[in-house]
């Protein structure tokens, strides 16, 4: 059975601006840098709090709609949920297998044909080679790609590009499906298509995240919400009480910036 | 899957195995993804990577005999020394400056899924071993022309390059992780191993005056490489430089995955 169970979660970010990136910048700070405290070079650069005790319980069948202004954490906490980060404070505890529908680039080679990126996806997914053969084809009609299946992605559109992506993340038979933000790059009849496997996925009694900035589309996909604001997160209400907890104000909070 | 914030910096000694011994389960997602690297990268070309092996062997060419004009020596001599010379420097060269780029370029996985990071090493040691496959006809060949048989020391060559390729595997692990913290490292690290390339005896046959030259005793470049030349030519392994370099595989895989056990939480963070 799938479950999520995110208990005391923080993470924190090193900031590390593009010119403390060189390593000339770092030996002049330890060569000329004024006492000993910039010896330690985890102090010689800023922390982001990106998310600060969250606390999460998901169970089979639950649809999770996240919202947030932007900057509020809705990508580093799925990110977390993907095993990708892992907590500074607390723990995160995710049981079934994982699809994230985070970034459409994933493993995706633009000069690589459709099948050679379904294979890569498949693979980066988790399937062994036979499972991906076997699953090919129904990826391929499902996409509705067809013969662009064997040219190369750069001569894809970004829907066709999203299709193909969409359809590969989903065939895994994912548990726990992360989605941030809707691929809205479909068309009508596409997105009606992903929409009847989406909800076919959920209801197989499996656990949807999704962040979004569409009350509408959260709305619709989704039976429970969280609101984030600056890497908290409010507690999960039921879907109906959404308007309720977009009116609350934000929560006052010092959190954000530190020097550590 | 759970993770859990770190309590001790032992508590992570678990989770470091873990990584490694999922990368290895892995093997076949690294060798598709280094596969698909060479792939891509000569997409389009007709012959592809037996590209670099014909400036390879071009190179070779033009080394082998013009250098023993120069240096008045035979050139059944001085050929196949170069020849496998070169193609392993080859390797091992290009294997380390890569090393730096591992996990830079696999970003994107990274920042979504949590696959380990040795397994794009490992990605980028199979890619080095599909290049090198396609250079070792060269050696071959030239082994054949000259009528050198080896015999048994092909199993000691191997030896030598399974040793090398350990030493590569720690150093690249290491270097991927502080690249992707310093962006600087991959282009100091292309300087040396340049400066290395001509330091050590590869193309060139250390002369009597030469053989105590540190370029020559305390150079694990060159350690490498006769591990892998020497029982090529003539049978026999430096059983002194198998046991350097074999040592400086387990130190400096205990070191490593000491440095990954602290960093391995970071990396991602700075990609």
């Amino acid at each position: 059975m799938a479950n999520i169970s995110v208990e005391g979660l923080s993470l924190y970010f090193p900031i590390i601006g593009a010119d403390t990136h060189s390593l000339k910048r770092y030996l002049k700070q330890v060569a000329i840098g004024g006492g000993i405290a910039q010896r330690n070079f985890a102090s010689s650069h800023s922390t982001l709090v990106a998310l600060h005790n969250v606390n999460l319980s998901l169970s089979p069948g639950d649809r999770l709609g996240l919202i947030g202004s932007n900057g509020s954490g809705k990508t580093t906490l799925l990110r977390c949920l993907a095993g990708a980060y892992t907590p500074d404070i607390g723990s995160v505890e995710v049981n079934g297998r994982v699809a994230s529908l985070l970034d459409l680039s994933l493993g995706i080679d633009p000069s690589a044909t459709g099948l050679e990126n379904i294979r890569i996806r498949g693979l980066v997914a988790g399937l062994t080679p036979a499972a991906i053969a076997a699953k090919t084809e129904e990826i391929a009609e499902f996409s509705g790609l067809g013969p662009f299946l064997a040219m190369p992605l750069k001569s894809y559109s970004s829907g066709m590009q999203a299709r193909l992506a969409f359809a590969t993340a989903t065939a895994v038979e994912a548990e726990v499906l992360l989605m941030d933000e809707w691929i809205a790059v479909g068309d009508a009849q596409f997105r009606a298509q992903a929409n009847e496997r989406l909800t076919s996925l959920v209801d197989k009694a499996h656990i949807l995240v999704i962040a979004s900035h569409d009350p509408s589309l959260i709305r619709s996909l989704c039976n429970k919400v969280v609101r984030m604001d600056h890497g908290i997160a409010s507690e999960v209400v039921s879907i109906d009480q959404m308007d309720e907890l977009m009116a609350r104000p934000a929560p006052g909070t010092t959190l954000g910036w530190s020097k550590s | 899957m759970r993770l859990v914030a770190r309590a001790s910096y032992f508590s992570d000694l678990r989770e470091t195995w873990r990584d490694l011994a999922t990368s290895v389960l892995r093997l076949p997602l690294a060798s598709t993804l280094a596969v698909q690297d060479i792939l891509v990268r000569y997409r389009g070309s007709v012959l592809g990577p037996w590209w670099i092996t014909i400036s390879m062997g071009v190179l070779i060419l033009g080394i082998g005999t013009n250098y023993a004009a120069l240096f008045h020596m035979e050139v059944k001599e001085l050929l196949p020394y170069v020849a496998i010379g070169l193609v392993f420097w080859g390797f091992i060269s290009s294997s380390i400056s890569e090393g730096g780029d591992a996990f830079v370029s696999a970003g994107a996985i990274l920042r979504q899924s949590a696959l380990p990071l040795p397994i794009f090493i490992f990605r980028c040691i199979i890619r080095n071993y599909i290049n090198l496959a396609h250079q070792i006809v060269i050696v071959i060949g030239v082994l054949a022309w000259f009528r050198i048989f080896p015999g048994i020391g092909v199993a000691w060559s191997l030896l030598g390059l399974l040793i090398a390729t350990l030493n590569i595997g720690w150093l690249n692990l290491a270097l991927a992780m502080v690249s992707a913290r310093f962006r600087d490292i991959p282009q100091i690290v292309t300087a040396v191993l340049q400066f290395v390339f001509f330091l050590t005896p590869i193309f060139w046959i250390p002369a009597a005056g030469l053989q105590n030259s540190p370029a020559v005793i305390m150079n694990p470049f060159y350690f490498s490489i006769q591990m892998i030349r020497e029982p090529l030519l003539h049978g026999t392994m430096p059983m002194e430089y198998l046991r350097i370099m074999g040592l400086a595989a387990l130190a400096g895989w205990v070191a490593t995955l000491l440095l990954y056990n602290q960093s391995r939480r970071r990396v991602v963070h700075y990609l």
